[in-house]
């Protein structure tokens, strides 16, 4: 079989960048959360993503997919809004900082007493997975059916697609260590703007919105989110120092 | 069935704590669809992403309002 190389590297380069917001995603789950949720998520999504291919192969072009972005979009929005709400109480001091530990220890003594090995699972994190990596996934197919069936070169393509999401992973596993050597709540904090990120840059797509940059538009979505969430922080800590100066002055 | 009961758990818990968020945040989008199909502004993204910040902003300070001490 004649390989056409180009083929390879179109396909890889154009999944490339939908396996790293795909990953991103991912890592998200793995950092707040942990490994279980963010594989059983990831799983999921891969096997309905392999069903719908067997199912419907090449006519999965014909899908709509903008009320697809619209749909996963605004779900991966309620869950990273949410999150990132809950980041922003934690810093402004609203609401306790998370201890790992305390949750760890309540968590093991909960299984020690009901005498069971089965962790809790958090519907939320397993979603979120779920649905940054069907939404990429689904962009993904339809890059290697446009640039592979167009030369009838879909094997390579499907190649390509292949390599550029094991670099992605490699990659993000790298970068997992030094992610974890930031402080929890920090790490909470941009992952709850991450998310929020993505979701409102699918919902969108799914719009289509002509975002200014194209996918690179998410650098400024995540800014202006990173401004609005420090700008609460302060504006919280403010009002509540006010309100502790005026009731001090009343008594 | 334990995993059941936990997802089912988180699932009602999403939707009963921050109900009035979720619904907001829906209706947002929701108000976006409309806009987008009656108009063809360059700027509604702009628009999307800000009423979005904003929403955040005003339900962030919500949970200060019944803060006494």
């Amino acid at each position: 079989m004649h390989i056409d190389w180009t083929v390879v590297l179109a396909s890889g380069l154009a999944s490339f960048v939908e396996f790293v917001e795909a990953f991103t995603i991912v890592l998200a789950v793995i950092i707040v959360r942990g490994w279980k949720e963010a594989i059983i998520g990831s799983i999921a999504a891969v096997a309905l993503l392999a069903i719908l291919v067997i199912a419907l192969g090449p006519s999965l072009t014909t899908l709509n997919t903008e009320a697809f972005k619209i749909i996963i979009g605004t779900l991966i929005m309620l869950f990273g809004l949410r999150w990132l709400r809950k980041a922003i109480l934690r810093a402004s001091g609203v609401i306790a900082k998370h201890d790992e530990e305390k949750a760890f220890e309540k968590e093991k003594a909960l299984l020690e007493s009901t005498g069971t090995r089965t962790a809790s699972l958090e519907f939320g994190s397993v979603a979120v997975a779920f649905n940054g990596v069907l939404i990429e996934g689904v962009e993904v197919i339809f890059i290697v059916l446009a640039i592979g069936s167009a030369r009838g070169q879909i094997v390579p393509a499907s190649f390509g697609a292949a390599i550029a999401g094991l670099m992605v992973i490699v990659i993000g596993l790298i970068a997992k260590g030094p992610l974890t050597k930031i402080p929890e709540n920090l790490l909470k904090f941009i992952v709850g703007i991450l998310v929020s990120t993505f979701g409102t840059f699918w919902v969108g797509e799914g719009l289509q919105i002509h975002w200014f940059g194209g996918d690179f538009s998410t650098l400024l979505i995540a800014a202006c989110y990173l401004v609005a969430a420090i700008l609460t922080v302060f504006l919280i800590r403010a009002t509540l120092a006010k309100r502790l100066i005026s009731q001090g002055a009343s008594n | 069935m334990k995993v059941l009961a936990n997802i089912c758990n988180e699932a009602i818990g999403l939707l009963v704590d921050d109900w009035i968020y979720a619904a907001t945040i829906v209706a947002w989008i929701l108000l976006m669809v409309l806009v987008t199909k009656a108009f063809r502004w360059d700027a509604v993204g702009g628009i999307f992403v800000l009423g979005s910040c904003l929403i955040l902003i005003w339900f962030s300070f919500q949970k200060i309002r019944n803060i006494k001490n």
